[in-house]
Formats: C-alpha cells, structure tokens, sequence
C-alpha cells in the first residue's frame, strides 16, 4: 500500500516536472515575438510600449527557473568531466547522491525559502514596475522563483530515491 | 576562510557534479561554518534572492536565448552545409582551397550565429573527410576545424561577450562603487560588439595567413587544387553567391542594426532569431516539428546557461562575505611591477584554467573576483573585456578540455587520433596568443564608440 502511494507519488512528481518543462519552452516564442513588434512599432510607428515590452522579462524568468527543473529531469547540467567521464557508473551514481543531498538539496531549500518571502513581500503590497507605463504585475514575475524552487525541490527528492536505488541502498522503486 | 571556499569548490567541481549545484552548495556550506564559528554575516546571504531576480530579469541578458534560438534553427536549416558546398567548389582552384574556404565559412558563420559546438560540427562532418582525401595532414586539417569553430566565440554576434559585458559592467560598478566614484557611464553589448571586430578579424587573417604560410613550406603534401572536372565556373559562382546572401543579410541585419542604434543586442537577436525563421521558411525547413526541436535545444541550453550564473552568484556573494575579494586586491596590488604584472597574472591564471574549465565557469567565477581589483588599477573596462574574451578563446581549443576538440573527437572517423587533434590546435593556440598580445600592446586597434 505504502509502496504504491510512493510510486505514484513519484510519477506525479516527475510528470510535473516535465509538463511543466515542456509547457514553458514555448514561452521562448512568445519572447521573440513581443519583442519583434515592440521593435517594429518603435521605429516604425514611433510608438513605445513599456508595458509590452515587460512581458519579456516575465517569460524569461519562468524559461529560467522551470527550466532549471526540467534540465536537471534530463540530466543535463553542465559538468566538469575530468575525472568523471573515466569513473565507472556505480562511481558517478554516488557522487550525484552525494551531491544531491549536499549541495543540491540544501541550494534549492534555500533558494525555496528566501525566495517565497522575496515573493510573498512584493505580493502583497501588489508591487507593480517601476518603468513608466510598465505592468502593474511585478510580484508574478517574482513568484517565478518560489516556483522554480519548489520544482527544483521535487525533482532533486526523485533523483536521491533513483540514485538511492541504483547504488542498492534501497530497493528499486521503478516498477 | 574565502581561501578555503574556493579551493572547495575547485575540488567539488573536479568530482563532476553539475557546476551550477556545486558552487551553490559548496558557498552554502561554507557560509553555514562561517556563520557557526562567527567569520560569516548571515544576513549578506538574505539578497540573494535580489541577485537571482536581476539575473532572470536583465534586458542585456536575455539576448542569450535569444540568440541560442537563432543559431540552433540555423544549425538545423543546414544554412553552414551549403555554405560550405558552394564556397568550396569556388575556391577549388586556389592552393589549399577548401582550408581557406572552412575558414571564410567559419567567419560567416560566426558572424551570423556563433555557436562553437554547431560550426565544428558541420565542419568536422562535412569538410574533415575530404581534407584528408586531398592530402591535408590530419593534424592540421583538425585544427583548422577547431580553431575556426572558435570564431563565433569573439566575433559579434557572441554569447560570450553578453556574458563577458554583463560581468565586467557588473565589476566596474563595484570598483567605482569602492573608490567612491559615481560614474553614470556603462558599458554596453554593444559597446563590446563594435570592440571585438577587429580582433575576431585579425584571427581569420591569423588563420588564412598561416595556410598560406603551410602551402608554401610543403607545396607537395597539400596544394593539390581539387580534380577539375566540370568547367562551369560561372555557375558554381552564382551559386554561391545565392547561399551567400541569406547569410550576409542576416548579419547586416543583426549588427547593423546595433551599430546604427536602432536595436539594442536583445532586439537585434530577436530579429535575427525571426530573419532565421523565415530563412528556413523559404529554404522548406519550417515545420511545426522543426520548430518544437528548435524550441526544445534553445529552451535547455539557456536554462544550462542561466542555473549556473545563479549558482555563481552565489558564489560570489559567499565569497565577498567571507573578504576574499580584499585578499585579491591584497594579492594583485602587492605585486612588484604595478597593474601589468597583476594583468599578466591574471591572464595566465585564466589560460590555464582554460585547460580545465569552460569559457562559462570562467566568466562566471573568476572575472567578478578578479574585476573590480584590474579596473580600479585603471583598465579600460572595454578593451579588458576583449582580452579576457581572447584569452577565454583557447579554453576551447587547449587539451585535455576544450570544448572544440570534444566536439570534433565526437565527429571524426575513428583513424584520426586524438593526439593528432590535440598537436594540429597548438599552431592556432599561438595564432590566438600573438594576437591577444597584439590586442594588448596596441590598445588603440579596438574600435569603440565612445
């Protein structure tokens, strides 16, 4: 019963990470696209539109900070190599495990922590730009980074049970 | 104590866990004991959220994705392929032609998009077979490849200069801020853009110059033009001039625009990025699957780059809470022979590193530590910039880790040894060392607008 409850618990987890992942990827379109027409309508139609133009910093920030999760889904950050390209598999597993739960863990509770109440502090008082004519919806912008965190949380949580199983500390919990 | 951090994250990063957790981690540590035993204020680590909200939150920055989106759809519209077909056929009757024409592609290349990792690919693929066949020496005809794919790393458009501008803007706050100097002036993308074009240009006449110079020492081994057999010259003409064009208006369209100063770098990576599209839209590519793989390959690689700026910065933060950067402005000023010295220093501790590390890490970890001390000696905040992004060129191309030799080795067939690839880069090292000597004894060769 336990066993199952955690499983599917681990596929909820991981099917959020990756949906949200795949859902925030196209906002690297809609990026291009505010700033094409804020580019054209500037010097074409001498026509400035700050409020717009923000719109890209919004979908930076959650490209960024979802995306973060879902590279780490895929394994892919960025290493130093060195020596980890000529160390056998079960070597690897154990320095991720390791450095899961002492650099990655900690860094995105951390990170989880300050940043709901940077978030929390903007949202209530309804922060809004400080550019003239900017949108009014800056503490959205801010609550990019409690939920990266909070992604950042659930997939480091996987990967130490993957890593646990795969250097036979406990047992597999993929079916 | 900041001594013992950096040495940690050093060691750390050598295991190989993800750089971007380690220097988090490791700081995080590291601030914990010094928080413990009282070396440590614990309240400087309550901004970082502030730091991570202005890295994902910076105009200048986000150029960077933006031009990761266009390289990679024009990567995937096989823009280089057909550069590379054309330009070869026109050069084939020069001496060493098809070198020279890898590197006239590799220029245009790295002057329209300037991913490293997909110009040596394409090349590695494409060109490195029939070097071979016509008699290149294996070594060379690799290091070529490498030393060309480089090319997109200094000459504008360049990831690497955002990054380099945003790092070193950040510096010459600091140091102005330290000596009490409030200087309204900044530097821009741009400005570094307009900067780094005479020393990219310099390394392609570096590079064609030592062909020459190859060709004529061992005229027999190489300078077999290619077997002649169709005569139609005007034809392979105008078809290189029609690959050529696309690729001419996409860089008028990006530089241009920044240096007549209706876009800024962010808007004209956005309107490369659109030119891109259309370009494979009228070249067939374009299709909803294109366009979602695209998406996907730009979506990672910015998140790849962002996560490890926001594990550096706090980084950086850890470290000047524990008073390191007044052990670097100790260490550097101390030295005997005044700021030369310590630039010197600081320029071997970076080529060196370069053989472990990438040109981010770098960029990331090292230049804000050692920034404001160089710029408050009194360095031109511009022309340090282009030689810390020359210096950081080699990183790519030095052995046991540079990125273009990875890339390269993951490309070619299995004759080639790596010790050829690792020997066949040491030329073009050298070319990129005189002329970052050049850039630093000549100031005055870089353009600037100010």
């Amino acid at each position: 019963m336990f066993q199952l409850l955690f499983k599917s618990a681990m596929r909820v987890g991981s099917a959020l990470v990756l949906q949200a992942g795949l859902c925030a990827r196209w906002l690297l379109l809609l990026m291009l696209l505010v700033i094409v027409m804020v580019l054209i309508l500037r010097n074409g139609l001498d026509h400035s539109s700050a409020g717009v133009e923000e719109l890209k910093l919004y979908a930076q920030a959650y490209l960024i900070m979802i995306g973060a999760s879902y590279v780490q889904q895929l394994n892919g950050h960025v290493r130093v190599d060195v020596l980890y390209g000529c160390l056998s598999q079960l070597a690897r597993d154990w320095i991720d495990l390791l450095g899961h739960v002492l650099f990655a863990l900690p860094f995105y509770s951390f990170l989880l922590w300050l940043s709901a109440d940077f978030a929390y502090a903007s949202a209530t008082v309804r922060e809004a730009s400080t550019n003239p004519g900017g949108l009014p919806f800056l503490y959205i912008m801010k609550a990019a980074l409690p939920l990266g965190g909070l992604l950042l949380i659930v997939q480091c949580v996987l990967d130490i049970f993957n890593y646990l199983a795969r250097v036979s500390l406990i047992q597999s919990v993929k079916s | 104590m900041a001594f013992i951090l950096f040495l940690a994250v050093c060691i750390a990063l050598l295991a190989g866990y993800p750089v971007a957790m380690t220097l988090a981690g490791v700081s995080l540590i590291c601030a914990a004991v010094g928080i413990l035993t009282g070396h440590f204020e614990a309240s400087l680590l309550l901004g970082f959220p502030n730091r991570v909200f202005d890295i994902v939150s910076s105009s200048t920055l986000l150029a960077v994705p933006l031009f990761i989106l266009m390289g990679v759809i024009l990567e995937r519209s096989r823009l280089a392929e057909e550069l590379l077909a054309n330009m070869a056929l026109a050069c084939r009757r020069l001496p060493m032609g098809l070198g020279v024409s890898v590197v006239l592609v590799g220029t245009l290349l790295a002057a329209s998009t300037g991913i490293v990792g997909a110009t040596v690919v394409t090349m590695g693929l494409m060109s490195l077979p029939i070097m071979l066949k016509q008699g290149y020496s294996p070594s060379l005809a690799s290091g070529l490849i490498c030393a060309t794919g480089t090319l997109g790393q200094i000459i504008p458009p360049s990831i690497a200069l955002i990054l380099l501008s945003d790092v070193i803007a950040s510096a010459y706050q600091q140091a102005n801020l330290n000596a009490g100097v409030f200087d309204a002036s900044v530097v821009s993308a741009g400005d570094f853009f307009i900067a780094a074009i005479v020393p990219g240009l310099m390394l392609v006449v570096g590079y064609l110059l030592y062909l020459l110079f190859i060709s004529r020492a061992h005229k027999k081994a190489h300078a077999q033009p290619m077997a002649d057999k169709n005569n139609r010259d005007a034809s392979s003409i105008f078809r290189l001039v029609q690959a050529i064009v696309p690729t001419l208006m996409l860089i008028v369209a990006v530089l241009g625009s920044i240096m007549l100063g209706f876009a800024t770098p962010t808007e004209a990576a956005a309107l490369g990025a659109g030119c891109a599209l259309v370009l494979s839209a009228i070249k067939k590519r374009l299709s909803l699957k294109f366009l979602k793989d695209s998406v996907e390959q730009s979506f990672r690689m910015n998140a790849m780059v962002f996560f490890i700026l926001i594990g550096a910065s706090l980084f950086s933060l850890t470290f000047r809470g524990f008073g390191g950067e007044e052990l670097i402005e100790a260490g550097l000023s101390g030295l005997p022979g005044g700021a030369m010295t310590a630039l010197f220093i600081v320029m071997l501790g970076v080529f060196v590193m370069g053989f472990i590390l990438d040109f981010i890490e770098i960029t990331f970890i090292v230049i804000p530590l050692v920034g404001p001390t160089l710029l408050a000696m009194g360095f031109d905040p511009i022309w340090l910039g282009i030689i810390f992004a020359l210096n950081l060129q080699t990183s790519f191309l030095t052995p046991p880790f540079g990125f273009s030799l990875f890339y390269l080795r993951g490309v070619a067939p299995n004759s080639l040894q790596t010790s050829e690839i690792y020997r066949g880069v040491l030329p073009f090292i050298a070319i990129q060392l005189l002329v970052l000597a050049i850039i630093i004894s000549f100031p005055n060769l870089l353009v600037t607008t100010a």
